[in-house]
């Protein structure tokens, strides 16, 4: 391939501005993550809520829907880590977890999920009890906490984070309409 | 002659005669200016009021240019030695705030002259709805003290109250749960007849901050308000740290004995600054 094809010119061009809108995006989510880690940690937890909401898998959700299923797993794998800080706990558990949901769901959304509201939402609400019953399995399993009380827990921390879902879908649109246009 | 006086010289010598005729006239015999010489001076004076202002113009633009860098010199001067001043209170006023801590902690540390101490600060607390715990500023590598901090050790206030233990050390900061965590436990004695029994971590209780006292030996001493501390049996903890007041004895679910809840002395959200317990003789 020449340069002096003015062809080839136009693929090189173009295929560096679609490099840089995709390294702008993902800046754009790991910014955004980062931001809504601060809020979950160092903010959520102070106010006299009945449970502490999850917003970084919500977060994690939006991003996978957008990016796909490579670029999701790779933001699910970031906001996992930041959720395993925020409970000051070793960097494995929501790691992992995030990590395979977002790749699971950014397959899904490439394939047969529409993107739209109520996808999120619905993929949200299962991500959300998919980490509550992680957190649950250990004290129920090796605690022997009973049922009643992790399930309690389980639903506060879902139902007051859902609220948020509907404050960080447009943010992540904006971002995946970004994504889109390249 | 004739050549003399011509038109022009004529006019000279009358002028000349005319400025003699002043000089005789602003002779003043009692020894103030004369007429011409005032007179002279009244036209002056517009003219030297006027220079004299450019002057001063003058030289107030030249001082202006001139003392202009010394003044910001010294502004700066100044404003280095303001902030000199407010780090040198700053200082000032956390030192005396950790004095304050130190003397408190003095008063518990004088009844337990074994205890071994780390003083730091905790700086941040977890953000899940399934564990207590928080972080501390001192890990292996910034705990200078002669017993280093390790996992195990307690976590108290400066007055002696239990607040938690450490449950990982890093290398500048350690992970600690508290009380109320469902990974608490300590022996304990309850009130002052005696009666013991151990303190853990209820996974119900941890919302509303408070702990669970359970297998109650010596349970009909145990009333509310009695005040709850660590036995030092097994040697984990050390003896006598206060962990907090009985509120309510209840019966067990299975009707065989009864537990008490408690809640914790320190107010655990709004714990700043903590001491950890490095070393101390164990309880006989």
């Amino acid at each position: 391939m020449t340069l002096r094809n003015p062809k080839n010119r136009r693929n090189i061009t173009a295929n560096k501005s679609a490099t840089r809108r995709a390294v702008r995006a993902v800046v754009f989510h790991v910014l955004f993550l980062i931001v809504v880690y601060l809020v979950q940690a160092l903010v959520l937890p102070y106010l006299s809520l009945p449970a502490t909401p999850l917003l970084l898998p919500l977060a994690a959700v939006g991003a996978a829907m957008g990016q796909g299923g490579t670029r999701g797993a790779a933001m699910g794998l970031i906001a996992g880590a930041l959720c395993d800080i925020s409970f000051l706990r070793p960097v494995a558990g929501f790691t992992l977890l995030l990590t395979v949901l977002c790749l699971v769901i950014g397959v899904l959304s490439d394939t047969v999920i529409a993107r739209g509201l109520l996808s999120y939402l619905v993929l949200c609400l299962f991500t959300l009890v998919v980490c509550a019953a992680a957190q649950m399995f250990q004290l129920l399993v090796f605690v022997g906490v009973p049922p009643r009380a992790l399930f309690a827990v389980a639903g506060r921390q879902t139902l007051m984070s859902l609220p948020f879902a509907l404050v960080l879908y447009p943010i992540s649109r904006v971002v995946y309409k970004t994504d889109k246009d390249s | 002659m004739r050549t003399f006086l011509t038109k022009r010289n004529i006019i000279i010598l009358i002028v000349a005669i005319v400025i003699v005729a002043f000089a005789v006239v602003s002779l003043n015999t009692d020894g103030g200016p004369g007429i011409f010489t005032r007179a002279l001076e009244g036209l002056s004076s517009p003219l030297k009021r006027a220079a004299g202002s450019v002057a001063r113009t003058f030289e107030s633009i030249f001082g202006y240019m001139y003392e202009y860098e010394d003044l910001v010199r010294e502004n700066e001067e100044l404003k280095r030695e303001i902030q000199n001043y407010k780090l040198d209170y700053s200082d000032s006023t956390e030192l005396a705030a950790e004095n304050d801590r130190f003397r408190a902690l003095f008063g518990f540390s004088a009844r337990h002259a074994d205890f071994r101490y780390a003083d730091t600060a905790i700086i941040a607390w977890g953000a899940s709805n399934w564990a207590s715990s928080f972080t501390i500023n001192k890990g292996y590598a910034n705990s200078t003290e002669v017993a280093p901090i390790k996992v195990g050790d307690a976590v108290i206030t400066e007055t002696g109250t239990l607040i938690g233990r450490v449950t990982s050390v890093g290398r500048v900061d350690s992970t600690c749960v508290s009380v109320v965590d469902t990974t608490f436990s300590a022996a304990v004695k309850i009130g002052q007849l005696g009666a013991t029994g151990l303190a853990r971590g209820d996974f119900a209780l941890m919302g509303d901050g408070k702990l669970r006292l359970s297998n109650i030996v010596g349970e009909s001493a145990v009333v509310a308000g009695d005040s709850v501390f660590t036995s030092g049996m097994g040697g984990v903890y050390p003896e006598g740290l206060l962990i907090g007041t009985v509120i309510g004895v209840y019966s067990e679910e299975s009707g065989i004995g009864v537990y008490a809840i408690v809640q914790p002395a320190a107010e655990l959200l709004r714990a700043t600054y903590a001491f950890v317990i490095t070393d101390f003789y164990p309880a006989p």
